[in-house]
């Protein structure tokens, strides 16, 4: 391996480790938000870590059903989330891996974590997965294709499809509210809310079964695959939140790889989620769930919201 | 040589074809022999046409043979140019693996079907499916086109003794009748305005015809072969023609047969008429975008597996209409880089639709013939007792749920990036235009996402719903043979999309002008590197890296590496077959959000009255769906026709002079017309 292609490959792999070893820790900073926000003292920011601790050391319980596609599952999903993380920069915009794939790619392989995911809840014959199955395969028929509209309305300015050129793009343009921005952002908050499982679409902290999607999907895992499968979503919903930042607010992010331009990248970077942690746990706190025949409405919402991203950007662009 | 070598595998596999037709016939007595004889004739008549079509493919100029002289629509040819062989090698590779599956398959018919029928037919469908690409010439081109409805008729007819199929089958014939007749007079349309049936003269003089009468031929020609590829609103066929035929029957109806509409859409827009004005770009581009999400829609809501893989025929039908449209549109606007794109991106997922839909017909055939149904309501648990099919299938199900590991994936972010080129146009309507069906493409995907995972998840895993299912064995190598070479298909497209897209361009290269450029290192980059780029080696790599990786950090970090085998927790209750999730029950919600369009009709519980409330047990909750198609227009249209009919029996005065002025009138008329006309 040449020194060329190591300065590709390594950066995107010390970033993809970066956003799995973070990601347990926005969801610790949100519980203790929210916890707060409610009256309560909460568990330390590290609780979700202490969790997936707690899940890697149980022995596997599997269903007498099951088959091996139900074993296997954890393990595509988790590769499937860290490859859709190996192609997201975080901190350092110098290299990327967008050769691998461009924002369609991405989606899809969120998708294909997604329809293992979906498989396995099937699999143990339980009607309570497949009743998660069931909703979170009805909203992500209309969640992938609203995530996939609003990623290609965000990176339109750029006139690309690809995340580190439209990244480049705002970088250079510095900041501009266009319609385009502000409609194709819309679109995406709305759409990483139910891509995220978070309320008021879903409930992170329950496992009802009037309430649940995605905490009823995994109920069926344990042990070491439920820690994957946790530790996948959180993941997932960091990686949404860190294209986000990439497309809107990437000021901050170091272009060279210099030790005090990643260091303060990466003080830059928690600082913009936890603005993003304090900004869900306040709409946590403030908002009921929504009943599920009525997220439809909302996807249908961020729909909207690019399509009139697309025709600001035709007809005034 | 005399001959360029093509043409000897063509003669060889079209004589193949036709021992294959006849041996099985001269072997009447012996059905299981002529069975054997035609699946192995069949499996070298295809592997001819593929040859000849791969070599035409790779660089041999194309092929052209004048055969007889026709008074007085002049000499019929064939032509095997770059776009035939595409076809031609669609059939090949799909009929062979199907002869091969049709070895084991038989079975499933032995003792109560003459299975050395089926097997001349099959013969005589892959003999007609392959010489419709290759006809030149108009009159050759509906003989065979005629040929190719009528055999695979009979194969929808064959189970005729069964009362559904016969209707199937009548709904089918008269379906691609009315197609051919549109193809007539599109045909007759352009022959008396070219002054010629010849193709070769059709292309010379298409592009000069006036505007008005090209755009007539186009709008005949789409509604003939739209028919037959199935596109709406003329679907109705195909999921009644599907689950009636033989599954491999079905497999090559869908892979190939409908690939022939398409076929013919191209060659008489691209080819024939040289392109046209943008409209019917997005004629095209519209009518697909309705018949993808349609068709993902009804896919999404259907618990037979047959018919739920029908649906999915026209929904990938659409996605490919949303290719050639977009191309079309293109071609309109000189934007020849974007107009092979979309070209490219319709071809390859044609092809990879061939292998995927094959393999999955094949399945559903290999689940028939296990379990002796394909309603999924009554399936499940077969992983486990058919490991090898179910194995297959899912390949099947990752590759048309467009998974980005197999074939599916290629073409579908193929056409993505021909639509979303749009935005990268100057002109307006473009820039809304081709969005706007990339959003309808989105929304057809989410979809068919959703109906293959419970397909899947309802028919293969958890338990068996019926003791068919639970009773499943194996099916024959033979049969897992062929699956097993289509699933070979799905992942080598998948894999190597930079080899394949270099030998698509030999299509579209002559047809818009323009080739889709392919990066260095297996890098696909349609645009330009900085807009889009993939590299499906790189993705399978890497996956092949971390998969064990997800595997092997849990157990650095101390995972338990203990397994206990528990029964599902069922809230209390003891889980059975029966409290695990429908088909049904699991599209309902989707049912319930695209009511307007489903039009769902439930027939809630019918209870025996006589037991007490706390104890009702013959509980019953049916869902029916109507079809808005079949409602708004399938049923009008039909009422209207009845009607007129009626109509036309008050001039039936059973005298046969009255018949006689009838036809004296009749002639004096058209004598006056023509007088006039000319």
């Amino acid at each position: 391996m040449n020194a060329d292609t190591m300065a590709v490959w390594l950066p995107a792999a010390a970033q993809a480790v970066l956003v799995i070893a973070l990601a347990p820790l926005l969801n610790g900073v949100i519980r203790r938000l929210k916890a707060r926000l409610q009256g309560r003292r909460g568990a330390g920011i590290l609780q979700p870590y202490f969790e997936l601790a707690k899940y890697l050391r149980k022995d596997a319980v599997v269903s007498a059903d099951a088959s091996w596609l139900f074993t296997a599952t954890p393990y595509v999903v988790f590769a499937a989330v860290a490859l859709a993380a190996l192609l997201v920069p975080s901190i350092y915009l110098g290299s990327h891996l967008g050769f691998v794939g461009d924002l369609v790619v991405l989606v899809y392989l969120l998708g294909l974590a997604r329809f293992f995911t979906l498989l396995a809840a099937m699999d143990t014959g339980s009607s309570f997965t497949a009743m998660g199955s069931s909703r979170e395969a009805t909203l992500s028929a209309l969640a992938e294709p609203a995530l996939l509209l609003g990623l290609v309305m965000a990176a339109l300015p750029a006139g690309s499809l690809q995340l580190a050129t439209a990244t480049s793009h705002t970088l250079a343009q510095g900041f501009t509210l266009s319609p385009v921005k502000a409609l194709s952002l819309a679109a995406l908050v709305v759409i990483v809310i139910v891509e995220t499982g978070r309320v008021p679409v879903d409930n992170p902290a329950t496992h009802l079964e009037l309430t649940m999607i995605h905490e009823g999907l995994v109920l069926e895992h344990a042990g070491p695959g439920l820690a994957l499968m946790t530790w996948a979503a959180a993941v997932k919903q960091l990686l949404l939140i860190t294209v986000i930042i990439d497309l809107f607010v990437p000021w901050g992010a170091a272009t060279s790889l210099t030790l005090p331009a990643l260091g303060l990248a990466l003080g830059v970077y928690l600082g913009k989620l936890l603005i993003v942690a304090i900004a869900i746990g306040l709409v946590e706190s403030c908002i009921a769930k929504m009943r599920l025949f009525q997220v439809p409405d909302l996807i249908g919402g961020s729909f909207v919201f690019s399509v009139l991203a697309l025709f600001s950007f035709t007809l005034l662009g | 040589m005399v001959f360029p070598a093509p043409i000897h595998l063509l003669s060889i596999g079209a004589i193949t074809a036709l021992a294959g037709m006849i041996g099985p016939l001269l072997l009447w007595r012996w059905p299981a022999i002529g069975h054997w004889i035609g699946c192995v004739l069949a499996a070298v008549a295809s592997s001819a046409a593929f040859g000849a079509a791969a070599w035409v493919l790779l660089g041999a100029p194309a092929v052209h043979v004048a055969l007889f002289a026709l008074y007085p629509f002049g000499t019929v040819s064939i032509r095997l140019d770059a776009l035939a062989a595409v076809f031609l090698g669609l059939t090949g590779a799909l009929g062979f693996a199907v002869a091969v599956y049709a070895l084991g398959y038989a079975r499933h018919y032995e003792g109560r079907k003459h299975v050395g029928l089926l097997a001349a037919l099959v013969c005589g469908f892959v003999l007609t499916l392959g010489l419709v690409p290759l006809a030149n010439h108009a009159v050759g081109f509906m003989l065979v086109w005629e040929l190719m409805a009528l055999v695979s008729f009979a194969l929808v007819a064959f189970e005729h003794e069964h009362e559904k199929t016969r209707r199937a089958a009548v709904f089918y014939a008269v379906m691609t009748h009315l197609g051919a007749g549109f193809l007539f007079a599109a045909f007759l349309l352009f022959g008396t305005q070219a002054g010629t049936y010849d193709f070769d003269g059709w292309r010379a003089a298409g592009a000069a015809l006036p505007g008005a009468t090209q755009s007539g031929i186009f709008v005949l020609a789409l509604i003939g072969f739209g028919a037959k590829a199935g596109v709406l609103p003329l679907h109705g066929w195909l999921p009644e023609a599907h689950p009636a035929a033989p599954s491999h029957v079905s497999a090559l109806m869908s892979g190939a047969m409908i690939k022939m509409g398409l076929y013919g859409i191209i060659r008489m827009s691209f080819d024939l008429l040289g392109g046209g004005p943008a409209w019917w770009g997005l004629l095209v581009l519209g009518l697909g975008a309705v018949s993808a999400l349609m068709g993902a829609l009804y896919a999404v809501t259907e618990s037979d597996l047959k018919r739920l893989l029908a649906f999915s025929s026209i929904e990938n039908v659409g996605i490919a209409m949303l290719g050639v449209g977009a191309a079309l549109f293109f071609m309109a606007q000189r934007q020849d880089a974007f107009a092979a794109l979309a070209l490219v991106a319709a071809l390859y997922h044609i092809i990879n639709h061939a292998f995927f839909k094959g393999l999955m017909f094949c399945g559903a055939g290999a689940v028939q013939y296990a379990t002796h149904t394909v309603n999924l309501e009554r399936l499940g648990g077969l992983i486990k007792r058919m490991p090898v099919t179910a194995f297959f299938v899912l390949v099947g199900t990752l590759a048309i749920a467009a998974m980005p590991l197999l074939n599916g994936f290629v073409s579908e972010w193929l056409t993505y990036q021909a639509l979303f080129s749009g935005l990268w146009v100057k002109d307006k309507p473009t820039r809304l235009a081709l969005p706007l069906a990339a959003c309808a493409l989105a929304l057809t995907g989410g979809l068919a996402f959703v109906a293959f995972v419970k397909a899947y998840a309802v028919g293969f895993l958890a338990r068996g719903r019926s003791a068919e299912a639970e009773q499943a064995v194996e099916v024959p190598s033979t049969m897992l043979a062929g699956m097993a070479l289509l699933a070979g298909g799905c992942f080598g497209l998948g894999l190597a999309p930079a080899w394949v897209i270099p030998v698509l361009n030999r299509v579209a290269s002559p047809l818009v002008g323009a080739v889709v450029p392919v990066g260095p290192g297996w890098l696909l980059v349609p645009v330009r590197a900085d807009v889009a780029s993939l590299s499906m080696p790189l993705i399978w790599g890497l996956l092949a890296l971390l998969v064990p990786l997800a595997f092997v950090v849990p157990l650095l970090l101390g995972a338990s590496t203990r397994t206990r085998i528990a029964p599902t927790w069922g809230c209390g209750s003891s889980p059975s077959s029966r409290t695990q999730y429908s088909a049904m029950g699991f599209a309902q919600p989707l049912r319930a959000i695209f009511g307007r369009l489903l039009m769902p009709h439930t027939q809630e519980v019918q209870v025996d009255p006589t037991l007490p409330p706390y104890f009702r047990r013959d509980m019953r909750y049916t869902v029916f769906l109507e079809s808005v198609v079949e409602r708004y227009l399938y049923a009008p249209t039909t009422r209207w026709v009845l009607e007129a009919a009626h109509q036309l029996t008050r001039i039936q005065g059973g005298s046969i002079h009255l018949y006689l002025a009838y036809i004296f009138v009749s002639l004096l008329l058209v004598l006056l017309v023509m007088k006039g006309l000319g």
